[in-house]
């Protein structure tokens, strides 16, 4: 009884921390970097 | 026969006329294509005015995100580029270098600059849905945000514009150029169809049913590490 008890305690705290992590980590970011040249920002 | 030499000698000086003009044209200095030249080379237009600093458009999001109440931020950033305006020049001894300075016309001396950008991002919520001015002065660098939430999970593409909107000082005159155009595609996930929201709640209460499950055996568990080391 206390084997099937631990494991279940173990089980759940698992799953929890797994929905935990994934719930409160940061998105992914990209960064992408375009040089301008002073003729793209000339008049029309 | 007689007739037919005096023929063959009159068509020889004819031929040998003609081909000396001709030589004589070739020879001759040519006055009209200089006159070309100079007339082309006074018709160039003069140089546009434009912005006299190269710059660096950098954005930032998240390509994939969590859908349901949580937001994140998208930031487009136009700044001065500092190496931008080197010019990389290979020299070799003994070669002449003969350079000519064509002076572009600073647009911020005449004109007022606002830079405008704007995020088209079907199905999400964005904020500000419509478009952000911010002024450009020189050196200074110029950010956007915008905030966004995506309901549903699934595919969301959009566009993040940029556009630069002119002033003339003197004459109030209008003009509008697009800078930049960037499509972004974000992608919003949720845990096995659970959203975000129900998955904390879910964490922190498993967590804590999780904790009282097994504390009756925390006392077990440190016995049995102690007898561990001490073995």
């Amino acid at each position: 009884m206390k084997k099937i008890r631990l494991f279940l305690a173990a089980v759940i705290l698992a799953l929890s921390i797994a929905l935990l992590v994934w719930a409160y980590s940061p998105n992914p970011r990209e960064t992408r970097v375009q040089p301008i040249a002073p003729s793209e920002m000339q008049l029309p | 026969m007689n007739r037919i030499s005096i023929f063959a000698a009159v068509l020889t000086l004819i031929l040998a006329s003609i081909a000396c003009a001709g030589s004589v044209e070739s020879a001759a200095p040519a006055p009209q294509p200089t006159a070309e030249v100079v007339s082309a080379s006074t018709a160039m237009p003069a140089p546009q005015p434009a912005i006299p600093e190269t710059r660096r458009l950098t954005l930032e999001f998240p390509p994939k995100m969590r859908a349901g109440v949580e937001g994140d931020i998208i930031r487009l950033t136009l700044e001065v580029d500092e190496l931008g305006n080197i010019t990389p020049t290979a020299l070799v001894e003994g070669n002449v270098i003969v350079g000519e300075t064509i002076e572009i016309p600073d647009l911020y001396a005449t004109h007022n600059v606002v830079a405008e950008a704007n995020l088209d991002l079907a199905g999400m919520e964005v904020q500000p849905a419509e478009a952000i001015f911010e002024s450009l002065s020189r050196g200074q660098p110029v950010t956007f945000y915008w905030s966004i939430r995506p309901q549903e999970p699934g595919t969301y593409r959009g566009t993040v514009w940029l556009h630069l909107n002119f002033e003339d000082k003197s004459t109030g005159e209008k003009s509008r150029i697009a800078v930049s155009a960037q499509i972004v595609e974000i992608e919003a996930v949720d845990f096995f169809g659970l959203p975000v929201n129900v998955a904390r709640t879910s964490g922190v209460a498993g967590s804590v049913i999780g904790g009282v499950v097994g504390f009756p055996f925390i006392e077990d568990i440190i016995k049995f590490l102690f007898k561990k080391k001490k073995k």
